[in-house]
């Protein structure tokens, strides 16, 4: 067996957190071990988002920590500030986002995390951020789901976000930029039955837990076509190289493979 | 490196199409296996594509058959185990006779059909312990609960400790490797099994650092996982290349070779 990722091109990171879990200690959580991580492993830059913003109910607080954590390295990390729209004063706080951090069209995005923050993709609050990040230019990332929930804490239960709300939020936006991070492949081809009617051009969905069944790389391009993948990690929570083998033996060629690596991450944050 | 895989299964998943040349699922699992240099360990627990999760003697019977097929058409690449329930425990001996006493199977697999505590089983294991072959238990605790006789890491324990000379498979580690490493830890017949679970980073490394490398096997609960997905758990992990070569191959190289009267 090669060494891992290098046969591959340069990777773009599309799904990339930094910071903290509560119920599980993770390896790579600063940015120094982040960056380590990312120079073994080839991947150039990644879109990250505040991790500690899944549980913060402010999540200006988590956005101005990333952005200081990041200040240093903006060749390497992408911004993508957690927005929450079911919180009073977000549309301040996205304001703040863009006036005090800088985030703008070609340098970051928005990050959802609709079932940690309990509210509906689908419904009226989500959908003002949205038509605000439509209007902005900006490209959206929705988590729909961060661990398996057979293995979460057994305080903090909470579901995936269903393929009926993100295909009814997807076609309500369609020149919105939308990544979908954390999908299986079965949600994915799922999702993809839902959208028939409305396939916007700029939705893509991430690689990082995609872990099966075999030859998913290839099944998800043939189904989905090779614009619509994007290469993820969901660092820290996941192993980057789950991501990065599949893509490694994909039987696909290597055009096609640098499309999923960086080609179409690149065409989501210009 | 040889990697030897402990979980695998012989169902399609719904995805797989043969082709208009005749390939299935199970050509496709061997393409990989060839790519990566694996040898499989097999077992049958879905007939005509429905899961058997308390299989009666015929379903035994006749998936343990199947299995055999595909064990005969994968060119060395893949050893069977020998699927069981504990509830009808004179048929489930009668196939472990069969399948591994006379015809080459492994190891033993058991499933959800029965609570792996229960007493039911210490004949099946027993029956093992005498022969060297492995026990492999799937083992699982959910935070959304458990099938109802679907065994967690803590009953596997209580059945690794009332056999100690068996070799115990803890068949994805409970599904949490945290958990799992804690109920294996300090019971030395255990060996905790990597297969059908996200790649969390870190996990190996947790579990290595509870049990030590020689009592981690490498699984990866094929086809429903992807090879890589499951093999990135050790290759991408902190561990060394010794303890990365003992989960992937030696550990279970080494189970293997001490079946009685098979030898390596």
């Amino acid at each position: 067996m090669s060494t891992i990722g290098h046969t591959l091109q340069p990777l773009v990171d599309l799904n990339c957190y930094l910071g903290e879990w509560p119920f599980r200690r993770y390896p790579c959580t600063t940015v120094d071990r982040l960056l380590a991580r990312m120079d073994t492993l080839r991947i150039e830059r990644a879109a990250v988002s505040r991790l500690e913003n899944v549980f913060l109910k402010d999540c200006l607080v988590g956005n101005r920590e990333l952005a200081a954590l990041i200040a240093p390295h903006a060749d390497r990390f992408v911004p993508f500030y957690t927005v929450n729209p079911a919180f009073p004063g977000w549309e301040d706080d996205l304001r703040l986002c863009q006036e005090e951090l800088g985030l703008a069209p070609g340098a970051g995005g928005i990050q959802l995390h609709p079932n940690y923050h309990a509210y509906d993709l689908a419904g009226k609050a989500a959908a003002a951020l949205l038509q605000c990040a439509q209007d902005a230019g900006l490209p959206v990332r929705v988590a729909t789901g961060l661990e398996d929930p057979r293995t979460q804490h057994w305080l903090v239960q909470v579901p995936p976000v269903g393929n009926a709300t993100l295909a009814s939020a997807i076609a309500a936006f369609p020149a919105l930029r939308w990544i979908i991070a954390g999908l299986s492949t079965g949600a994915i081809l799922g999702l993809w039955r839902d959208l028939a009617a409305h396939r916007p051009p700029e939705v893509v969905f991430d690689l990082s837990l995609v872990q099966g069944p075999l030859d998913e790389c290839a099944l998800l391009v043939e189904s989905v076509g090779a614009d619509r993948l994007v290469f993820g990690t969901n660092l820290p929570l996941t192993i980057a190289e789950s991501p990065l083998l599949a893509l490694q033996y994909a039987d696909l060629p290597d055009a096609v493979k640098a499309r999923l690596c960086h080609d179409n991450a690149r065409r989501l944050l210009s | 490196m040889p990697i030897i895989d402990c979980h695998v299964h012989t169902w399609s998943w719904a995805g797989f199409k043969p082709t208009a040349a005749g390939r299935d699922h199970w050509d496709r699992c061997l393409d990989w296996a060839e790519k990566l240099d694996v040898t499989y360990l097999t077992s049958c627990l879905r007939l005509s594509g429905d899961r058997i999760d308390s299989p009666n003697p015929t379903d035994l019977h006749t998936a343990n058959a199947e299995n055999e097929r595909i064990v005969e058409r994968s060119r060395g690449r893949a050893l069977g185990l020998c699927f069981v329930n504990p509830r009808y425990t004179e048929a489930s001996l009668a196939e472990m006779e069969e399948w591994i006493g006379r015809r080459g199977f492994v190891g033993l697999k058991l499933h959800v059909a029965l609570h792996c505590d229960q007493p039911e089983l210490d004949p099946l294991v027993a029956w093992c312990a005498a022969h060297r072959v492995p026990v492999c238990q799937h083992t699982w605790v959910k935070t959304t609960g458990n099938l109802p006789g679907e065994s967690t890491p803590m009953m596997f324990r209580e059945l690794a400790q009332r056999h100690p000379d068996a070799i115990m498979v803890m068949y994805h580690t409970g599904g949490d490797f945290v958990y799992g490493a804690k109920a294996a830890r300090g019971v030395d017949n255990i060996y905790c099994d990597l297969a059908g679970t996200d790649a969390v980073d870190g996990s190996v490394e947790a579990l290595v650092n509870a049990v030590g490398a020689d009592r981690v096997v490498f699984g990866s609960d094929l086809p429903g996982r992807a090879l890589t997905s499951q093999l990135a758990k050790v290759l991408g992990s902190a561990l060394s290349d010794t303890d990365k070569e003992k989960i992937l191959y030696g550990n279970m190289a080494r189970i293997l070779a001490a079946r009685k009267d098979h030898g390596p």
